[in-house]
């Protein structure tokens, strides 16, 4: 007779399958069995060849092992008249003219040159036994490259602190500077123009052409004010429309809203005045954006219009 | 006649001379060339006080756990960033035939990190865009900076 109302153990025990209960069930047998994957030799089948003797000729190196990159054409060693005796280190001047994709590129270039002359220094010296110092000679102008392309991108990088410091006091005069430059060029030359701006609103403000690329900041909202003022004053001298505009806001744009209608339009007559009266409107609805919310709301905006030219996009590529 | 002390046995003259020194069965000596040893040579990363930082650096990425394993602490590993677009056309060393470029910075006080000169060059980007300079003639070797 069973008692449940012992614990565990005892239950365990009474449930355990032992001989006196019914055994499980064998597996139906599978239609599509995999045969083994490993063959083993238990059958003896396996032939006694000839051993392989140890040789040089018996190691294949691949071509494209990363330990090639230690020799110089695959050679185990140049000779001193097939190094590059004549040439010299580039100057701090000829760096001073790449990029800084050009100069991390050369930076890798010479030290793979000073790993493969280094070794092949280190076997003359100590394999061979030799003074001579004709591939230290050429490491050491190569390391000569090397500290001057620090060297200028250290100068790059204080240059361009220095310069941002003094940015403030002179930011102004500067934005003044291209202003009137900008807004004396005869509308023939609409297009030049208009990529001037485009470069300026980069450089100094940091607002790149492409609308999904930028993040909205205080940089990005006085950028875009500045830019859109700029723009209706080049159009006021052609429009009626523009020169209201501007006559009614003091001569700049102070609205993050407006701003950025103004801001995204294209660069044509057409377009500005279409501008202008979505602007006219949107004074007449008494909308305006306050200072605090500013970023905020140019920032979903920006979103807004980036997911707007995204769907164009895909809808014209299909 | 007196007999040689046997005390004095290695003190003939010529051992005399070269009395710190061992000699190899060569005649060579044992000991190198100098009596004091060379002491000039650079010291190695394990010579040095206390102070001195005695290592190569590439240790100590991560830290012990209390089993007896090691974590790596990946923002401690070194990386080595390389190129996303390499020129593979700029070679370690320029010719000797090309004379070398200098730029000049005539007018700018403090030269290459002058602020004038940065907004000079500032301006010019957005007058004219991304130009050549004209120094990328070869025949030019002096240059504005």
């Amino acid at each position: 007779m069973l008692s449940f109302k012992r614990g565990l153990h005892s239950t365990l025990v009474v449930c355990a399958r032992t001989k006196y209960t019914k055994p499980k069930p064998k597996p139906r047998s599978r239609p599509n069995v995999r045969p083994p994957t490993q063959a083993t030799h238990h059958s003896n089948n396996l032939n006694i060849t000839a051993p392989i003797p140890p040789a040089v000729a018996n190691i294949v190196t691949p071509e494209d092992h990363p330990l090639w990159q230690f020799f110089a054409e695959k050679k185990y060693m140049r000779k001193f008249d097939e190094l590059d005796n004549d040439s010299r280190a580039w100057s701090i001047a000829e760096l001073r003219r790449k990029s800084f994709d050009d100069l991390h590129s050369l930076w890798y270039t010479c030290l793979r040159e000073r790993n493969i002359l280094a070794r092949e220094n280190h076997l003359l010296k100590n394999d061979m036994g030799s003074n001579q110092d004709s591939y230290e000679a050429v490491a050491e102008k190569i390391r000569t490259t090397m500290w001057r392309i620090r060297h200028v991108l250290s100068e790059r990088d204080w240059a361009f602190k220095r310069a941002s410091q003094e940015f403030d006091s002179q930011k102004a005069q500067f934005l003044q500077e291209f202003e009137t430059d900008f807004l004396e060029a005869p509308a023939a030359e609409d297009e030049e123009s208009f990529e001037k701006l485009a470069r300026l609103q980069q450089s100094v403000f940091g607002i790149s052409e492409f609308i999904d690329e930028n993040t909205v900041d205080r940089a990005f909202v006085d950028g875009m004010k500045y830019v859109a003022t700029l723009k209706l004053k080049r159009f006021a001298s052609r429009q009626d429309e523009a020169r209201d505009l501007l006559e009614q806001s003091d001569h700049s744009i102070k609205d993050a809203g407006e701003a950025f209608v103004i801001f995204t339009a294209e660069n044509t007559e057409a377009a500005a005045k279409e501008a202008c009266d979505v602007v006219k409107e949107l004074r007449a609805k008494n909308s305006s954006v306050s200072r605090y919310e500013e970023l905020e709301t140019v920032s979903n905006y920006v979103k807004q219009l980036a997911a707007a030219q995204m769907e164009k996009t895909i809808s014209t590529g299909v | 006649m007196r007999p040689t002390l046997a005390s004095l046995f290695h003190e003939s003259p010529v051992s005399l001379l070269t009395r710190p020194w061992k000699k190899n069965r060569d005649g060579t000596l044992f000991y190198g060339v100098s009596k004091s040893g060379n002491r000039r040579t650079a010291l190695t990363t394990k010579q040095g006080n206390k102070t001195l930082y005695k290592g190569t650096r590439s240790s100590g990425i991560g830290k012990h756990t209390r089993y007896g394993g090691y974590t790596i602490h990946w923002g401690k590993v070194r990386t080595f960033v390389t190129p996303r677009n390499f020129n593979s056309e700029l070679k370690p060393l320029v010719t000797h035939n090309v004379p070398e470029l200098r730029h000049n910075f005539q007018g700018f006080q403090k030269g290459a990190l002058d602020a004038q000169l940065y907004f000079k060059k500032l301006q010019d980007y957005v007058k004219n865009g991304k130009v050549q300079s004209e120094a990328s003639d070869v025949k030019c070797y002096v240059e504005r900076g």
